[in-house]
């Protein structure tokens, strides 16, 4: 415990931005379970997990794991999937894009468009690109961009609450 | 004034009005307690129901660390106008929000996961938390003012108040008009009933005005009055004979009172009658008039507080006595307050139950028997003292008249035997004149000393000194003879009658020369007799102004046994043969001084002289 609260003010003080930063948005990530409803066909049997992946660069270390840990979702457990390439991205409900390839991030975002899964990355033109909810940061704090449109179309209802508190595009 | 004493007209209203009054109070009270719970219900359920919402709209803005978002959302209780103030926590407990924008956060208290509220005196706050699919993100916390209830309560309160009084006006109003129903009959019954107490007419029926309590009461109010009516018909002839009677017993009385008040007043008695506690009843004229009374004041006033003195006189005792139930007597009773003798009776006083309530005192003027039987007394004993003169004067005058008588006989004889003896004739002659002129002596003494008696001479002022002057002529030739020699004082001027004053001094100063064996001295001295010195003689009047005057001789003197037997008549203490005389000269002495009310009295020392004192007044 000590180990980790020395560590956790390290973190706050040397590399503060990236580090806090990454555990707000493994946070939201978690969050945006609350506030999402994913169509019932995203999942096959109702003990299916419910599976956040990462494709890409993972900026997150143990923060989506620590965020999730022992959490549920309705009946699903939670699990954290890392992908190397855009296969089987589909199975995902949440993906975050770690990549900032524009060929790659337009091969995920189509790959996954219409299935079902909420997509989600750093990328500054990743809604131009096609992607669903975007971090950036202002005024220091971490803000959302959202495209309802495409979340629609994939068959996700995004919660009002959570648009208002978005930049809706 | 009490609820007893007012009018049943007012009694009637006050009772239909404090039951309105009350009524109306009673639900206007639970009106406004129902509505005050109803509001607090109201209030709280409004405000779980706002929270909820503001809770729901703000779990975006929590959950996604968004402020501004939060503060948009708690904004929107601009439209509640009993919000205070409210804030938003986060997953730790720390403000994240708040309304009003610029209110302190201390003002927020510690924060609350569960759903809560609580009623304070100014206020209602409620926690409720921030669940966006059963994931907790934090709390929101509200404080809702209560003044809006209060003001409402408030409101309702007056309208209730009002509503009371309007009420009250028109129950007022409606009994008002009601009440007469009831109150009406009452009335007139009452009036009647003060119309015929106040003039007594019996005969005043009181009109009936229906079937109810009342009209039965008016029935029997008239039912009473009829038999009133008769009763006091018959009271009323009862009360004339009464009253006749009284008045004839009354005059009677009066007549009876006046009597015994007429025999008391007429009473030469004294008559007082006590109370118990020894207070004036009564007081009867001659009473009044002996004492000189002043009979209002004494009424009712107790006998020692008017005449302390008596206080332990021989009548207080005698009236406790009486108290007791002895009846007393004085026989001769002194007065303290008047200085006068009575003769009492102490007679208690007894009511029907033989109880002493009082004392009849009976004081009888005894002054004037007294006197009169004083006077009797001193008549009785001049009487008795004349009676004794006269026997001793009887006996005294027949012996001593027979001695020259039987003298005179016995030479008679002796010269009828011896005729013719010459020398004889003349010796019995001699002795025949001798006796004769003692007898003659004897006879014209005593018709001097019997002169005194009945003297009716006037007393007038004597000089002593003249009367002494004239006696000193009168002896002169014996005093040549005998050498002798008188040596008198300045003499006062004494109320007597001359003639015999002349008598009494020359009888002693005549005692005096006779009575001697040597040159007689005769020394006469006078002076007024003291206070000290009056009260040694009982015999006097102690008012009266005396002289003493004393005659003192060298002469033969006399046995002090004989200082009271030398002044009665005929009495002798000598032989004829020493010194001549008849026996009466000092007995003259003494009745002189008695009729002129004084004394006289001897001291005599045998063959060295007598001192004669006469005591006269001036």
């Amino acid at each position: 415990m000590l180990v980790l609260f020395v560590t956790w003010i390290h973190c706050l003080t040397a590399q503060t931005v990236s580090s806090d930063e990454y555990k707000v948005k493994a946070v939201f990530l978690y969050n945006f379970t609350r506030f999402v409803d994913w169509p019932q066909a995203s999942f096959e049997a109702s003990y299916d997990p419910f599976i956040i992946g990462i494709i890409g660069k993972d900026p997150f270390g143990g923060s989506i794991q620590e965020a999730v840990a022992g959490e549920r979702i309705g009946a699903h457990s939670i699990k954290v999937v890392h992908f190397d390439d855009a296969i089987e991205i589909e199975k995902c409900h949440i993906l975050y894009v770690g990549t900032s390839d524009q060929d790659e991030v337009r091969n995920i975002v189509s790959k996954a468009r219409g299935k079902g899964v909420l997509t989600v990355s750093d990328i500054p033109n990743f809604i131009r690109w096609g992607g669903m909810i975007r971090f950036y940061t202002e005024n220091n704090r971490i803000r959302l961009e959202i495209n309802n449109t495409m979340a629609k179309e994939a068959g996700i209802k995004i919660s009002s609450k959570l648009l208002r508190v978005a930049n809706v595009l | 004034m009490r609820l007893k004493d007012t009018p049943i007209q007012r009694k009637l209203m006050s009772v239909i009005l404090l039951t309105c009054g009350v009524v109306l109070f009673l639900v206007c009270s639970v009106y406004i307690i129902m509505e005050f719970v109803y509001f607090r219900e109201n209030l709280k359920d409004n405000m779980i129901t706002l929270s909820a919402v503001i809770a729901s709209n703000s779990s975006a803005a929590l959950a996604f660390d968004s402020p501004d978002d939060a503060q948009d959302v708690l904004n929107a209780l601009d439209a509640e106008k009993n919000i205070l103030a409210a804030c938003l926590y986060d997953n730790d407990g720390k403000i994240f929000a708040k309304y009003p924008a610029g209110i302190p956060d201390s003002i927020f208290p510690p924060a609350q996961r569960a759903k809560n509220y609580a009623f304070n005196n100014r206020d209602l706050v409620v926690f409720h938390p921030v669940i966006q699919k059963d994931e907790y993100l934090g709390s929101l916390f509200l404080k809702s003012d209560l003044n809006v209830m209060y003001e409402q309560l408030t409101l309702y309160a007056i309208i209730a108040i009002s509503m009371i009084a309007l009420s009250l006006l028109l129950a007022f109003l409606i009994s008002k008009r009601l009440q007469k129903g009831i109150s009406g009959p009452i009335l007139a019954l009452q009036k009647t009933a003060r119309v015929i107490s106040e003039d007594h007419d019996y005969a005043v029926r009181a009109t009936k005005s229906g079937n109810d309590e009342i009209g039965a009461l008016t029935d029997a109010f008239n039912k009473m009055l009829t038999q009133i009516e008769r009763q006091n018909l018959e009271i009323k002839t009862f009360n004339q004979n009464l009253e006749q009677k009284v008045n004839e017993r009354t005059i009677e009385l009066k007549k009876q009172n006046e009597f015994v008040e007429t025999i008391i007043n007429s009473s030469v008695d004294l008559i007082v009658v006590f109370d118990k506690e020894l207070r004036y009843m009564m007081i009867n004229k001659r009473a009044i008039e002996f004492n000189n009374l002043h009979v209002e004041g004494m009424i009712g006033k107790k006998l020692i507080d008017l005449y302390p003195a008596l206080v332990n006189s021989g009548m207080y005792e005698k009236l406790k006595a009486t108290l007791q139930g002895e009846p007393g007597y004085d026989e001769k009773y002194l007065s303290p307050v008047s200085h006068k003798y009575f003769e009492n009776y102490y007679i208690p006083l007894r009511d029907s139950e033989n109880e002493i309530y009082g004392i009849l005192v009976i004081s009888h003027d005894i002054n004037k028997i007294l006197e009169t039987n004083q006077e009797l007394e001193k008549v009785n004993a001049e009487l008795l003292k004349s009676n004794r003169d006269l026997e001793q004067f009887a006996y005294v005058a027949s012996h001593d008249l027979q001695e020259p008588l039987r003298k005179i006989q016995t030479f008679t004889q002796l010269l009828g035997d011896n005729l013719e003896n010459e020398a004889q004739v003349e010796k019995y002659k001699d002795k025949i004149n001798q006796s004769s002129a003692r007898m003659k002596q004897l006879i014209q003494d005593m018709l001097n000393f019997s002169r005194i008696s009945n003297s009716e001479d006037a007393f007038v002022d004597t000089d002593l000194n003249l009367v002494l002057e004239n006696l000193v002529t009168d002896f002169e030739l014996v005093l040549h003879e005998t050498n002798g020699k008188i040596n008198a004082e300045k003499l006062p001027v004494i109320n007597g009658i001359p003639m015999q004053l002349t008598q009494l001094f020359a009888n002693i100063i005549g005692n005096s020369l006779k009575y001697t064996k040597r040159n007689p001295v005769i020394e006469i001295t006078s002076k007024n007799l003291s206070v000290e010195e009056l009260k040694e003689y009982p015999g006097l009047n102690p008012k009266q102004l005396y002289y003493k005057i004393q005659f003192r001789d060298n002469g033969i003197g006399f046995e002090p046994q004989y200082s009271e037997q030398i002044f009665a008549i005929f009495q002798r203490l000598h032989g004829k043969q020493d010194f001549s005389g008849t026996g009466i000269g000092l007995a003259l002495c003494k009745k002189i001084v008695e009729n002129h009310h004084g004394i006289i009295f001897a001291e005599g020392v045998p063959d060295e002289g007598s001192t004669f004192t006469i005591i006269l007044p001036a």
